[in-house]
């Protein structure tokens, strides 16, 4: 008998908290819709990307010759995406990269991925995975693996993530280059 | 120390320390979620358990519901009713964490606000969700109306009308 009361009791705090969330909900500026016009699904990746397929710092020795292909451990026609904001490329990047600004809630368009299908290799890079609070804190998924998973899975298949990042790849002696990108 | 004594004291000073540290786990962990709903939707959506028609309405209710329950628990207003909740809801998380770690879903477990601070959700999540879901049954059993308004809200009532031991 008490414990009806007590479901009883909660059914009432879940109906108040309902009530609450859809006032405070249609209130605010950031409001969710109440049923997403989008699937999810798109939101969604899997973890990135194997380990055959993480490129390290160390195979980069130096930036590409302009216009994009890379040296080193890489095919030849290589392709660099920075996938930071436009404001972080301009202040530096690996010389030849192209910028793709990347936010993992929005993905990344298709034309962007039908042009770099036919492309030997695709390596995406960021700042380094790091937290800004705590550096010693990496990221589970950093937003360079994201956009290497999703473009992999938009059909370019050569698609991989710079481990460590712009950081590593600086860390390692690469240089970066201010200018912006051709 | 006497089994009386035990009863009287030590019990209940136990469970009030469970009631506010867990109503106050809970409303750090409706905090984050409801400055931003949604993200705290996307991380519904990453465990692939609800339909996309369910994911927004749970993103906008469940903060609600850990906040207000959270709230009401320290307080001690309908004290088991809000246990009852919070170990429904544990036992709801628990369910779902286990269910991703199954299908070897590498995330976070999208519990609090600091995501980014976050580690991947494994068995150690588990743990602690299940020492949670302890202390909330101790505080659905072991509660007797101590250190809790609800008390004061009935001693003050019986005082009224007059009633005996107001």
């Amino acid at each position: 008998m008490k414990m009806l009361s007590d479901v009883g009791r909660a059914f009432w705090v879940v109906a108040l908290a309902f009530a609450v969330g859809l006032v405070v909900n249609t209130a605010r500026s950031n409001r969710l819709d109440f049923i997403a016009r989008e699937s999810y699904d798109n939101l969604i990746f899997q973890p990135c990307p194997e380990t055959e397929s993480v490129a390290s710092a160390q195979q980069i020795p130096e930036a590409g010759s302009k216009g994009g292909p890379v040296a080193g451990g890489f095919a030849q026609g290589t392709v660099l995406v920075d996938a930071r904001t436009p404001e972080a490329f301009s202040q530096g990047h690996i010389e030849g990269a192209v910028n793709v600004p990347y936010d993992e809630l929005s993905g990344v368009s298709k034309d962007v991925a039908d042009g770099l299908k036919d492309k030997p290799a695709v390596v995406v890079y960021c700042d380094g995975w790091e937290d800004e609070t705590d550096p010693a804190l990496r990221y589970a998924n950093p937003p360079s693996s994201l956009l290497a998973d999703e473009l992999r899975s938009l059909g370019v298949t050569n698609a991989t993530f710079l481990e460590g990042g712009l950081k590593a790849y600086v860390e390692s002696g690469g240089a970066i280059v201010t200018k912006a990108a051709p | 120390m006497s089994t009386r004594a035990i009863r009287r004291l030590v019990v209940p000073s136990l469970d009030l320390g469970a009631r506010v540290y867990l109503g106050s786990v809970f409303i750090m962990a409706a905090w984050g979620k409801i400055a931003d709903p949604y993200e705290f939707a996307v991380s519904i959506a990453t465990y692939q358990m609800l339909p996309d028609s369910l994911v927004n309405p749970m993103a906008i209710l469940l903060p609600w519901v850990e906040l207000i329950a959270g709230v009401l628990l320290i307080a001690g207003l309908w004290t088991r009713a809000q246990a009852m909740l919070i170990n429904a809801m544990l036992v709801m998380f628990l369910v779902a964490i286990v269910w991703a770690l199954a299908h070897d879903l590498k995330m976070q477990c999208g519990c609090f606000a600091s995501e980014e601070a976050e580690a991947d959700i494994s068995w150690a999540t588990v743990a602690r969700d299940g020492a949670w879901l302890g202390l909330g049954v101790f505080v659905y059993f072991a509660n007797r109306g101590r250190f809790a308004l609800e008390t004061l809200c009935t001693w003050w009532q019986n005082r009224r009308v007059g009633m005996p031991g107001a």
